[in-house]
């Protein structure tokens, strides 16, 4: 204690006195004549003479009585302590709520010795101040803006909790300036444990004071999971990280639908990373990547897949005709096939194919290729060649595993060539080479192009033809979505038409309805999104994203934040003083129990044993 | 009149026990230390000049060729002492009343038996006798003594006995029947308790003595002694006292027993002849 903001209030303590005259003044008692007063001990004073005073004994109940007074005259007195305080009347705190936030090497967390922080601040406020709280997360949320109400404030703070995602402290910045007034600047205070990209450290507003919470920086994390999906069936590698400075080893389990199918044990060099692939073959379902490690980190120590074999359902055929490709297309199972000559819009549909007519610009689904007269949308037509004969095949490359393209014969194709991509086959002719079958990647989006006409080739009628078509169909219908997703990125529930609600239930059992479309943002949580698209009662639909804890938020070393200087803002003061009497009335109510309890309710030794007995 | 005659009538079932021999001046019906002419076999011892003839064991004498006495068993009376403590503290609730009415039926119980029975009263006065009872009659008499005896002035046990034990020992059976509220508790157990002696404390307490229901602040006044205490009944007094309460009594009853006294608690309520026929049977007082 530091001081009394009211010493006034010490003069209560002349109520001693009438305490005192209480336990010193006799009071006139009825005279009951009894058979002996031998059994009633210490628990009576012997009358001495009919003076009205009478010796003061030592008696717990009057101590505590003096205590309790002296209790409620210094909490009147309002005693404080000195503490590094907010110097402003507004104080906007920015507290991190990343997932690096849940480390655990502040006890019991980096979020909690954020929030007493946080608290700490509040305590020190003036009176008449206001609060703002922004949590700096994946999408930054102000708590409470400008309340003058601290118990609303601390409220705010309690409700605060880390997230598994990445925080936003530009965003989070821009909402804490926003707050200002040029009446009321306000004393900005981040909490974060650092983590700020370097865009993000030259947008701190200046003035804003760090406070730096972590101590530790040793964590082992998976820290990617990515799945591709081949012809011969899934293939996962896994990145196990170490992000402390001592070598570790861990075990990795790979569980699918909650079914171990692998597990390796790793040894990971200090600030290093292992990976390891798996083939899991065809089967699809949810894929989880643990680690058992021991560190301050857990929620990093799990990564999440979905593995999903998605086929195109509905396919946009643009042809003059081709009897083979729209054999090919009406293959695959549950797609609906539409054929048109030209002009069809291609939105709506999961894989559009041209067969020698020219695609639209701007195309946003999927697409396979052949003989565009334009030549390939992101490359270059540079002329025909006739009659080429194979000089390469990619054969590493799973869309041509099981083809054999030995026969293939071709009397003429394009010349063409298309910036990053992946040729699988290549013909020449003469001393022209020019691939003859390629696959990239736009945006998004897998394309595939054929440099000839099927009529001009012997394709179709090789048994090579259904082989390469199911390779690439499901090559192009497959996953677009198949690279790493993170906690706290928004969700498209975006679905199938007539759909009218899509529920979701969330990695910890709880469900949550959305109109379809509508963005879906409660996915602070890494793990399993389990979407249900339904019409009236009917599920139409179901799909499911898995968000994983973000590799950014692992590395738990606290990094050293710096504000830039140059304004006028408030900052911290270290005379603020923190009110200590709430502490004191809690004392004080312990002493009124414990009165009580001295009173009334303390047991007295032997009084259980009350009956009379009758020694043998 | 102190008893009831169907209760004299039960009590003509009953005789007092006692736990070593008894050493009386006239026969009576209790086995005495010495040897005597009872029905009893005891013991052999060889003849010396001067034997009644009629004792020798011929049974002995025939097979062994050597002359031996048969020795019996003598039987003689009990020879006692009921002490009353007529203090003002047993002026309470019925207290002395009800040790008197203990005493006549103990004092009862011997005489029928042809022991000697005597009660001495212990009051403001000092410690003082009642006439010896004999038999049936000298029995009544002292019952009528009894009826006059009267509560008052402070309890003087201690001394009474230390008086008694002067004056001759405390050969035979000797009862005390007090509430024992008085700091000299344990010298009137230690004076009971001396070697050979047979003794018995009946402790008589009320029931407002052990789970008192007093309220409100009060002045308490010793019935004995006139000294005053202030105390202000709450729940905590109440349970400190009963505490207290208890842990005498286990305290007198220990004591008595460490020392080989019987002892009894007695309630002013209790029904005398279950009192007699189960209580006091069950501490081997009577049989």
């Amino acid at each position: 204690m530091d001081g009394l903001s009211a010493p006034g209030a010490l003069r209560a303590l002349a109520l001693a006195v009438p305490i005192l005259l209480t336990y010193m003044l006799r009071t006139r008692r009825p005279r009951q004549v009894i058979p002996s007063t031998f059994l009633w001990g210490e628990a009576t004073m012997n009358v001495a003479a009919t003076r009205p005073f009478q010796r003061l004994r030592p008696s717990i109940l009057l101590l505590l009585q003096l205590l309790l007074l002296a209790a409620l005259v210094l909490a009147l007195a309002r005693p404080f302590r000195s503490t590094l305080g907010v110097g402003g009347s507004h104080l906007v705190l920015v507290v991190d709520a990343s997932g690096s936030m849940l480390a655990t090497d502040e006890v019991p967390s980096r979020i909690e010795a954020a929030r007493a922080q946080g608290e700490q601040l509040i305590e020190s406020l003036q009176d008449t101040a206001v609060v703002s709280i922004i949590s700096a997360q994946d999408r930054p949320k102000v708590l409470i803006s400008a309340t003058p109400s601290h118990n609303a404030a601390r409220a705010a703070l309690d409700n605060l909790e880390a997230t598994e995602g990445s925080a936003d402290f530009a965003e989070a910045f821009l909402l804490a300036e926003s707050l200002e007034t040029p009446a009321r600047p306000a004393t900005i205070v981040v909490v974060t444990d650092g983590g700020l990209t370097p865009e993000e450290a030259r947008l701190v507003p200046p003035g804003a004071v760090i406070r730096s919470v972590g101590r530790a920086a040793e964590n082992l994390a998976v820290s990617r999971l990515d799945v591709s999906d081949g012809p011969g069936g899934f293939r996962t590698t896994v990145q196990v990280r170490n992000f402390g400075p001592d070598h570790r080893k861990t075990e990795l389990v790979m569980e699918l639908n909650s079914e171990p199918v692998a597990s390796v044990s790793l040894d990971v060099p200090a600030s290093s990373s292992v990976e390891r692939s798996f083939d899991l073959g065809p089967a699809g379902g949810r894929l989880v990547a643990r680690i058992s490690a021991r560190d301050t980190l857990a929620a990093d120590d799990r990564a999440f897949a979905v593995l999903e074999r998605s086929r195109p359902r509905r396919i946009l055929l643009t042809t003059p005709g081709n009897v083979y490709l729209e054999a090919l297309i009406r293959q695959i199972p549950g797609a609906e096939v539409t054929v048109a000559s030209a002009g069809e819009d291609p939105s709506g549909f999961d894989l559009v194919a041209y067969d020698r007519v020219n695609p639209p610009e701007n195309l946003e689904v999927p697409a396979l290729f052949l003989a565009v007269p334009g030549g390939p949308p992101a490359g270059r037509l540079t002329g025909m060649v006739e009659d080429p004969t194979i000089s390469y095949l990619a054969g590493d490359d799973p869309l041509l595993a099981q083809v054999d393209l030995g026969d293939l014969a071709i009397a003429e194709a394009q010349q063409f060539e298309i910036p990053g991509s992946r040729t699988l086959v290549a013909g020449r002719s003469g001393n022209v080479e020019t691939p003859l079958a390629a696959v990239w990647t736009q945006g998004v989006h897998r394309r595939a192009y054929l440099g000839f006409d099927l009529h001009q080739s012997n394709l179709p009628l090789q048994v090579a033809f259904p082989i390469l078509g199911d390779h690439l169909l499901s090559w192009l219908g497959g996953a677009s979505d198949v690279q790493a997703r993170f906690a706290g990125e928004p969700l498209e529930t975006g679905g199938p038409a007539g759909a009218t609600e899509v529920r979701i239930e969330l990695p910890g059992g709880r469900e949550a309805s959305v109109v379809p479309g509508q963005v879906f943002d409660e996915t602070e949580q890494s793990g399993f999104y389990a979407m249900s698209f339904l019409a009236g009662d009917r599920v139409v639909s179901e799909r499911t994203v898995a968000l994983s804890f973000p590799a950014r938020e692992s590395d738990i070393l606290p990094k050293g934040v710096e504000a830039p200087a140059g304004s006028d803002r408030p900052g911290l003061v270290t005379d603020a003083r923190t009110s200590l009497a709430r502490w004191v009335l809690l004392g004080a109510l312990v002493l009124v129990l414990l009165e009580w309890w001295w009173a009334h309710g303390r047991p007295v030794p032997g009084a259980a044993r009350m009956t009379r007995k009758r020694p043998a | 009149m102190l008893l009831e005659p169907q209760i004299l009538e039960r009590l003509d079932r009953l005789s007092l026990k006692i736990r070593e021999r008894t050493a009386g001046s006239n026969p009576g019906e209790h086995r005495s230390r010495r040897l005597g002419s009872s029905v009893d076999f005891a013991d052999w011892r060889p003849y010396v000049e001067g034997d009644d003839f009629r004792r020798i064991d011929f049974g002995i004498y025939a097979r062994l060729d050597r002359l031996v006495i048969r020795l019996y068993e003598a039987e003689e009376e009990l020879n006692v002492r009921i002490v009353v403590d007529a203090s003002a503290s047993m002026g309470f609730e019925e207290k002395l009343p009800a040790a008197l009415r203990l005493a006549g039926a103990i004092a009862y119980l011997a005489a029928a038996r042809h022991d000697r029975a005597r009660v001495w009263v212990s009051n403001q006065d000092g410690i003082s006798p009642g006439p010896w009872a004999r038999s049936r009659e000298g029995a009544f008499h002292l019952h009528r003594w009894l009826e006059t005896v009267t509560a008052g002035g402070e309890s003087n046990l201690a001394n009474g006995l230390k008086r008694m034990a002067a004056a001759g020992g405390l050969p035979g059976l000797t009862i005390v029947i007090s509430d024992l509220l008085s700091e000299d508790w344990e010298t009137v157990v230690r004076r009971l308790g001396g070697p050979g002696a047979e003794s018995a404390v009946l402790q008589v307490l009320a029931r407002s003595e052990l789970d008192p229901s007093l309220r409100g602040d009060l002045l308490l006044v010793d019935s004995e002694t006139g000294e005053a205490v202030e105390v202000s009944m709450s729940d905590q007094v109440l349970r400190q006292y009963r505490a207290r309460a208890v842990k005498f009594v286990a305290g007198v009853a220990e004591a008595c027993r460490s020392r080989g006294i019987r002892y009894s608690l007695v309630s002013p309520g209790d029904d005398l002849e279950k009192l007699l026929m189960t209580d006091l049977r069950l501490q081997g007082l009577v049989r």
